[in-house]
């Protein structure tokens, strides 16, 4: 009862007094994701609190991820006309994004020597949770695994996002967008609806195409990978 | 607006959205369909409002409010990393590396041949 409860309100707690914490301290470091994250991390191994009875109460914030998904159709319907406006941009970013982010994956942990299960799981980290884990259960990965190589690829890629976007000298709003939403998913896409409205809807619809070009293509590369001679 | 309201509405609004979730999971199972069923119901969503069959103020407050939290519904996932302590051991750094790399390269490339798209655009409107 107790670790239901803390699950369920506790976590929203935790969540709530970190994004304060980041909003007042304006530091990427202290993205709230990661400082929740490991805040919650270390009560549960502090208190031997079992991750599994913890997760009967905060479980329900997983479940939402799929209203949340669905919510997304409202964002992409008040910018349509904008999004129609960039689609050459935003098609050519994807298809460059989306070759780069499986090629290298699987090439890396390939050359790194890491298992199939593990080259499986992290294949398709690149997208978006729900697509990722679903991704990572048809080409034989584990998607427990995956969903934290997504949220790790989600964190990283928003604490080095804006230094890149800094770097390449990005003017437009569409190019902003798209690497966020290519390069991590919903978590840059939180950020980028603090740049603006129009970015984050760039994100968002980013990481929603990217989804479905994975959803297709990486059991397509998981399969040639694997025939190929090693 | 009174608060008590506007906490009906926005949560009238979260069932609402639910709802054409549950139907996009239903549809993904019945179709044996490769693309999860929250994608779908997005799509649905997204037709009932251009087709104007729902009106955009019947879902706004209701998904304004769930995006807000959006990071709130991917911390369960992630804690579940205190359960990969064997792993993180045997090949975290080898993870972190290929994470870092991969998105590093995966976002300059994104950012680069968008960025260039838009300005080869603007340079001939």
């Amino acid at each position: 009862m107790t670790a239901w409860g803390f699950g369920l309100i506790g976590t929203w707690l935790i969540f709530l007094a970190t994004r304060r914490v980041y909003r007042i301290a304006q530091s990427a470091l202290l993205n709230p994701m990661v400082t929740s994250v490991a805040a919650l991390s270390a009560i549960l191994l502090f208190f031997h609190l079992p991750y599994s009875s913890w997760s009967t109460g905060a479980h329900w914030y997983t479940a939402m991820l799929g209203p949340a998904t669905v919510a997304f159709a409202v964002p992409l319907y008040k910018h349509f006309a904008t999004l129609k406006r960039h689609a050459l941009e935003m098609s050519a970013a994807l298809l460059a994004g989306s070759i780069t982010a499986i090629l290298s994956t699987i090439a890396l942990a390939r050359g790194l020597h890491l298992s199939n299960l593990m080259v499986d799981s992290l294949a398709p980290r690149s997208v978006t949770t729900p697509i990722a884990m679903a991704v990572s259960n048809r080409v034989g990965g584990s998607p427990d695994l995956t969903a934290i190589f997504v949220i790790l690829t989600g964190v990283i890629g928003t604490l080095i996002g804006p230094k890149l976007v800094r770097l390449l000298r990005l003017k437009h709003g569409v190019a902003i967008g798209t690497l966020l939403g290519m390069g991590a998913h919903g978590i840059g896409t939180a950020r980028a609806f603090e740049f603006s409205d129009l970015i984050g809807t760039i994100s968002s619809l980013t990481m929603i195409i990217a989804g479905f070009v994975a959803s297709i293509a990486i059991p397509i590369a998981v399969f040639l990978f694997n025939i190929s001679p090693k | 607006m009174t608060p008590v309201k506007k906490i009906l509405r926005t949560s009238f609004q979260i069932i609402l959205i639910w709802a054409f979730s549950l139907i996009g999971s239903w549809l993904s199972k019945r179709f044996s369909l490769p693309i999860p069923g929250s994608l779908i119901g997005m799509a649905l969503l997204f037709i009932a409002l251009k087709k104007n069959w729902l009106p955009v103020r019947f879902v706004d407050a209701g998904s304004s409010f769930l995006l807000g939290q959006l990071l709130l519904f991917f911390i369960p996932s992630a804690v579940g990393i205190v359960n990969e302590g064997a792993l993180i051991r045997q090949d975290g750094w080898q993870m972190l590396l290929i994470i870092g790399v991969s998105t590093l390269l995966v976002m300059l490339m994104t950012g680069f041949v968008a960025e260039r798209v838009a300005r080869s655009k603007a340079v001939r409107t």
